[in-house]
């Protein structure tokens, strides 16, 4: 019986967006220009310098929000030898790193040879998801001389990526955004102004991948894409990890937002008792029992949670996507973690920090 | 535009509670539908009275426990309903079945905090409670293929199955075919050996059942009866008539796999079910009832929890050893 299960097998729904390719949809703003001669290729370019590139465009990765110069350090600190280009988008409904990634091969190219420069990488590649759903769009084997490898088929694909198998060694990704922000630091001395946002969801009447300034408005960019339906909740960030967003008027475009996504939810559906089923148990991909956490943390059975390895949990969200009875699971696991975290409980499994 | 909040996820699978009971009572009304074919209309009234019963009793726990308002949304009461009537005789005494009913939801299920709190199964629990209340009618069936009286008490005729002639260690008389295609006296609904087979089929490609768990359960009992077959019987006949009797394929598919009571790793389920197998095969050679799945169920039912628990210890050691060599 494996320990860490294969995590589910989610419905796409990657298309209209993805086929669409990326619009744009800027406002007028006056770009940022960085105070440097724009460079000619990437040999050129020493280490240090590629550092500092990174470091006055203010690149963030869209994947964790961290600057993208903070986060080559660490892997230069850490060894890190492999780098790939997060074109995954596991989540369905979202496709913001992929179609940008089509859009843009040349620039996504040479910004993750940028990286791998960077960080003296000896070996690079774009990572794309295998299951695209049925999606219209035909995966090139290669994108500008550089590799793509098909990761997972079942959902989360994404933290899996942390080593590499076949190797045998620890290897990190960098987004699509950011490479191709990179990019455009180097060769055309523009700061990032600019973010790749999938908008799509039930209520969306035409979704489309967009490059959006940073700054608009999320309201703006659902009149752009308009309504077939008015939606109760509106998410930014993935469909499987994203958060709710109340006022979408004075919430705005920022680096780190991947999706903007619209859904009309219907509540009745959302009460019923855990019948105890265990399906939690089985997909998740941590290898932990949500079903016997929420169980122990109901009951305040502090010595059972230790057992339990909260700290694990890395809010993949697939025991509640899987939950029948349509329960909270990841969010009450969440906070199970937080109650304990706060009362100093010691898990028998320390994770080392996340770098 | 009103917006609401929530945790992460957004979105959801389509298979609800509901949907997994659904499943279930539709796997259950061909079962009702042979029980018809095989026992006249009695079967189908016997049905109904027990759901209305489960159903009622159900309210009746949810008003008084002061839960607030009455929520039949997850059809769990009347899956128990259904299945009871299934494990008894198609004569059983109206009053009978209402009582074990009344006992599932009452005493077995609702003290405990109802749907999804229960530690014992409440048809196992009810049907139990019948057993040894009223052993009499509850071990003494109707010949197959008769019809029998809606509404009146059918007293005449009745007579014992075969997992009681196999308790009486002599071969059950019947027919191994005729076993399989439920040709036999027993219990209303355990008989229909093909039919139930094919629901297990189906519940279980619907992952509604684990297979691991009605598998690992049926594996074992099947290997108890290879390996110790009762005297004057083949090995082979062994496990077919073991197989075949009394209500252990009815268990395997509808009793055990209730999900509430069961363990929830799939390698908890594995030994909670072999666990099952070896102790309804050693009830059934030494124990005094004729038909004691229900008590093999019920006792390892009690268990669930410290397996689970035990589980998480097991899994707790291994994810440390696996964190320790970096490799996730």
């Amino acid at each position: 019986m494996p320990l860490f299960s294969r995590g589910v097998l989610l419905e796409q729904h990657k298309e209209p967006a993805l086929s669409g390719g990326v619009q744009p949809f800027l406002s007028g703003m006056q770009e940022v220009r960085l105070q440097r001669e724009p460079a000619r290729s990437v040999t050129g370019l020493s280490q240090e310098e590629i550092l500092s590139i990174a470091e006055e465009a203010g690149i963030i990765d869209e994947m964790d929000g961290r600057p993208l110069a903070e986060k080559l350090r660490r892997f230069i600190v850490k060894n890190i030898r492999i780098v790939a280009g997060d074109g995954i988008d596991d989540q369905p409904y979202i496709s913001s790193q992929l179609a940008p990634l089509l859009a843009f091969p040349h620039q996504a190219a040479e910004g993750l040879r940028l990286v791998a420069k960077a960080i003296r990488a000896d070996d690079w590649y774009f990572a794309v998801y295998r299951d695209l759903g049925g999606a219209d769009v035909r995966i090139p084997r290669q994108i500008d001389g550089i590799r793509i490898e098909r990761v997972g088929t079942h959902y989360p694909a994404q933290v899996r990526t942390n080593f590499s198998r076949q190797q045998k060694r620890p290897q990190r990704l960098i987004g699509v955004g950011a490479l191709i922000a990179f990019y455009r630091a180097a060769f055309e001395c523009r700061a990032q102004s600019t973010a790749f946002v999938t908008v799509a969801g039930g209520c969306v009447a035409q979704p489309a991948n967009l490059e959006v300034s940073l700054g608009t408005p999320i309201l703006q960019l659902l009149e752009r894409c308009g309504l077939s339906r008015q939606p109760n909740k509106i998410i930014i960030g993935g469909s499987m990890t994203g958060i709710t967003l109340t006022d979408p008027e004075k919430s705005v475009v920022t680096p780190s937002t991947r999706a903007v996504l619209a859904f009309y939810e219907d509540w009745k559906d959302h009460r019923y008792r855990c019948i105890g089923c265990g399906k939690c148990a089985q997909v998740c991909p941590q290898g932990l029992n949500p079903y016997f956490i929420l169980r122990s943390y109901r009951r305040r059975m502090t010595r059972d949670i230790a057992q339990c390895d909260l700290n694990l949990c890395d809010g993949c969200g697939t025991c509640s996507y899987v939950c029948p009875a349509r329960l909270e699971v990841a969010g009450l696991v969440r906070q199970a973690a937080q109650y304990y975290a706060a009362r100093g409980i010691e898990f028998s499994n320390r994770q080392e920090p996340e770098e | 535009m009103k917006l609401i909040g929530s945790t992460a996820p957004h979105i959801r699978t389509r298979d609800t509670s509901q949907f997994v009971m659904l499943d279930v009572m539709g796997e259950l009304l061909p079962i009702y539908f042979m029980a018809a074919y095989y026992y006249g209309m009695r079967a189908v009234v016997l049905g109904l009275i027990s759901m209305l019963t489960c159903a009622l009793a159900q309210g009746a726990a949810a008003i008084f426990s002061g839960r607030g308002s009455v929520n039949f949304r997850d059809y769990s009461p009347l899956v128990t309903g259904m299945l009871l009537p299934l494990m008894m005789p198609a004569s059983v005494d109206f009053r009978i079945l209402i009582s074990a009913g009344l006992f599932a939801i009452l005493v077995v299920k609702a003290p405990f905090g109802g749907t999804g709190e229960n530690i014992f199964n409440p048809a196992a629990g009810g049907f139990a409670f019948a057993a040894i209340c009223w052993p009499q009618a509850m071990f003494s069936y109707p010949p197959v293929q008769s019809s029998q009286p809606a509404f009146a008490l059918a007293t005449e005729g009745l007579g014992h199955s075969a997992a009681y002639a196999l308790q009486m260690d002599g071969r059950p008389g019947v027919d191994l075919l005729d076993m399989l295609l439920g040709n036999f006296i027993g219990p209303m609904g355990a008989t229909n050996i093909l039919v139930i087979l094919a629901c297990l089929v189906y519940l279980i490609a619907r992952r509604t059942v684990d297979w691991r768990l009605s598998g690992s359960f049926l594996a074992t009992a099947a290997l108890m009866a290879f390996l110790f077959p009762r005297a004057g019987l083949g090995r082979g006949a062994s496990v077919g008539y073991e197989m075949m009797s009394g209500m252990l394929l009815f268990a395997a598919v509808f009793l055990i796999t209730d999900p509430v009571t069961s363990p929830k790793r799939s390698s908890s389920k594995v030994f909670y079910g072999a666990a099952a197998g070896v102790v309804i095969m050693l009830f059934r050679r030494f124990g005094g009832f004729e038909d004691s799945c229900v008590f093999a169920i019920l006792l390892l039912n009690a268990f669930v929890y410290p397996i689970d628990r035990l589980n998480e210890r097991l899994h707790s050691r291994k994810r440390r050893k696996i964190l320790e060599t970096g490799q996730v």
